[in-house]
């Protein structure tokens, strides 16, 4: 088992560190974004919501920057299989083994989930250290309880990577098609839909936030705002046991375990 | 003696292109048996149905007595079996050592002594990473890994492709070595001398089907070249007879290479009153060279 | 000691073996009594297949020129049996078709022949 392990770790490791460097580029950018930026003029000022290090963190690296950053490593990370090994010719011997092909594929996909945890707990450290550097203070249990739901909600992002990879095997053809697949709905539901949800900030910040709503006459949310895995992946700003978003998440894995159950199907059945 | 292999009329399709066409084999335990063939005949199809790498399209196999197109029977088979594949190519970022290591985890049988004997005798430096190696260090890295698995069915395809001629009598002692122990040993080569030397059985397929499967002592005993030649001219319909494979009329001359039934044919040909008869003997090359452009 | 057989001559491998062995005894290499490589050995060192070797050992033993002690291995026989009825009237075929072929070159025709081959018996037995 631990030497399935080990080679999947080996032929991530790569993407791995170069995803550790992405992810401490994007938290070190906001950072510094926050140290150096007067954001007491931003629109959020307006609502009343203080200037708070901690609510910005959740803004510019959960809701945005981090999450698609995290996202984006998950994906390549995802991109491998034994299809990979018919380009490079040791599929004969890998399928030689005695290692059912369902086993090669859900021991990899352990590993890659391992490693996008480990992206996002990294995340934490980063924060923590660079924090301390501006001499900012902020939740630490809120940055880990959002590490942790990033990666809740993002293991569909693994599974279509994964899926994309058998259907479409090739580096290249598999990102753009992950991309197409995972990019573009994410970014049309991104235009029509509120980034923040009026109901994911705490009180008093919601009512003042749903009045202004309603002074700009801005509509309710669509119904495929429920297919808005970015904001389940956010979460709200306070997460807490009853502000976690359990449908989505329980939603999310369902899907998941399907789109795994499907890929290991088309895996199964297919020659090399 | 029981069947190691055995396949009842297995077939593979890719859309309209019959790979493999009702093939009927049977390969028994503690035999050397050689698996002849063209490029494209279907000789890597089938050993890669027999290993569920390719599914097949209908007919049935099995290895050990499992069969080759349930899931988990086929895993109880590559368990029990020590396959090296046409493509010798291993994973280029592990040293030799580092795979070496990663293969035992599967064979609880791995034969540790035999690991050490073959890493010196083929000089594999066990730090250097395959990507590293050349193509001979390779194969027999390859060659290494299934030989040490310690079990007692080796299904090779081209074993010796890319190696020198030293490096091929060595591995090919090494399975002779490995048969005296009680090994089967299902191999396909396009290396007809080395077939010869060491196989006891002979299958050879063209274009999908089977078209020899007989013990060695008995092809290289049965098959003639006659040569006659005759007082008048002679054409091929004269020579309708069972046991000739194919027949070269030329003039008084005529060709035929006969796989059995010698003695009646050489009667027919004495009864035609051939001036000269020779007979003489097939090398395995000669015979399937034959058997192929017979086909075409 | 033994030459590795070639595996493209129209002779089969087992038939090249056996002529080694037999030539091997015959040229004195091989003496009563002296022990044969095991079968394992034997196919290892030609790069045969061990069945081949099995073949030969069994095949020589039939013909009374190895002895095979169970545990032990095979051993050149102590006292070569005498061929078998059929091996020396086959040997006798051979010498005796390329007897009359050989005088039907010098011109003798068939009856020539016969009564030279009488004679030759009579006076062998005359000389006894």
């Amino acid at each position: 088992m631990s030497a399935l392990l080990y080679k999947a770790w080996r032929e991530t490791r790569v993407r791995f560190l170069a995803g550790l460097a992405a992810v401490a580029i994007i938290c070190i950018f906001q950072i510094e974004q926050h140290h150096t930026h007067d954001f007491s003029h931003s629109g959020w000022a307006g609502l009343g919501i203080p200037d708070d290090y901690g609510f910005f963190l959740w803004q510019y690296l959960y809701v945005y920057f981090l999450q698609q950053g995290w996202a984006l490593f998950a994906v390549l990370l995802a991109l491998d299989g034994l299809i990979r090994e018919k380009a490079s010719g040791t599929v004969s011997f890998s399928l030689g083994l005695p290692v059912s092909r369902k086993r090669w594929m859900f021991t990899r996909l352990a590993v890659v989930l391992m490693e996008s945890a480990a992206l996002s707990l990294f995340v934490v450290l980063v924060v923590i250290v660079g924090s301390a550097v501006i001499h900012q203070t902020f939740s630490l249990s809120q940055v880990f309880l959002h590490a942790v739901l990033m990666v809740a909600a993002g293991v569909i992002v693994i599974a279509l990577g994964n899926l994309c990879y058998a259907l479409f095997p090739g580096n290249y053809r598999s990102l753009l098609v992950a991309l197409a697949l995972l990019g573009v709905p994410y970014l049309w539901i991104q235009r029509h839909v509120q980034r923040t949800r009026v109901t994911d900030l705490p009180e008093p910040f919601r009512a003042r936030a749903a009045l202004q709503l309603t002074r700009l006459r801005v509509p309710h949310q669509p119904w495929w705002a429920h297919f808005d895995l970015a904001h389940a992946m956010a979460g709200p700003w306070q997460l807490n046991l009853t502000t976690t978003p359990w449908v989505a998440l329980l939603v999310i894995w369902t899907l998941t375990a399907l789109v795994l159950a499907v890929t290991a199907a088309h895996g199964d059945r297919i020659d090399y | 003696m029981a069947a190691v292999i055995e396949t009842v009329e297995l077939k593979k399709n890719y859309g309209k292109h019959e790979a493999v066409r009702g093939l009927n084999l049977s390969v028994q335990a503690g035999s050397v048996c050689a698996f002849l063939g063209q490029n494209g005949a279907g000789k890597t199809t089938t050993i890669k149905m027999l290993l569920g790498m390719v599914h097949p399209s209908s007919g049935t196999g099995s290895v050990f007595g499992r069969r080759i197109d349930n899931e988990n029977d086929s895993l109880l088979i590559r368990q029990k079996v020590a396959f090296v594949a046409e493509d010798k190519r291993l994973y280029d970022y592990m040293t030799v050592e580092e795979i070496v290591r990663f293969t035992k985890t599967f064979f609880p049988r791995w034969n540790h002594d035999f690991e050490r004997r073959l890493m010196e005798q083929f000089d594999l430096p066990p730090k250097r990473k395959i990507r590293e190696l050349s193509k001979g260090m390779r194969t027999k890295l390859a060659l290494l890994l299934g030989f040490a698995r310690g079990c007692e069915l080796l299904i090779l395809d081209e074993p010796t492709e890319g190696l020198d001629p030293v490096a091929v009598e060595d591995v090919l002692q090494i399975v002779v070595s490995m048969t005296a122990e009680g090994t089967t040993v299902f191999f396909s080569s396009h290396q007809i001398v080395e077939v010869e030397q060491i196989a006891d059985h002979v299958l050879m397929i063209d274009r999908g089907q089977l078209v020899m499967d007989a013990p060695m002592d008995q092809v290289k005993e049965q098959y003639r070249h006659i040569q006659a030649v005759f007082p008048d001219p002679v054409d091929e319909r004269d020579f309708r007879l069972p046991g000739i494979e194919t027949i070269q009329a030329k003039g008084c001359a005529v060709s035929l290479v006969a796989s059995h039934n010698v003695d009646s044919i050489l009667e027919h040909v004495h009864m035609l009153r051939a001036t000269n008869v020779d007979v003489v003997p097939l090398s395995l090359k000669e015979i399937f060279l034959g058997k192929v452009k017979a086909r075409s | 000691m033994f030459r590795k057989p070639n595996p493209s001559s129209g002779v089969p491998i087992y038939v090249q073996l056996k002529e080694q062995i037999r030539h091997a005894i015959e040229t004195g290499a091989l003496s009563a009594g002296d022990q044969l490589p095991g079968i394992r050995g034997m196919a290892e060192t030609l790069v045969v297949n061990p069945n081949t070797v099995i073949k030969v050992y069994r095949e020589l033993e039939q013909e009374g020129v190895l002895e095979i002690r169970h545990g032990l291995g095979a051993f050149i026989a102590l006292r070569r049996r005498r061929q078998s009825r059929t091996e020396e009237f086959r040997d006798g075929q051979r010498l005796a078709r390329e007897f009359v072929d050989a005088l039907k070159e010098q011109g003798l025709d068939e009856r020539e022949i016969r009564r030279l081959i009488e004679a030759e018996l009579a006076g062998d037995f005359q000389r006894r």
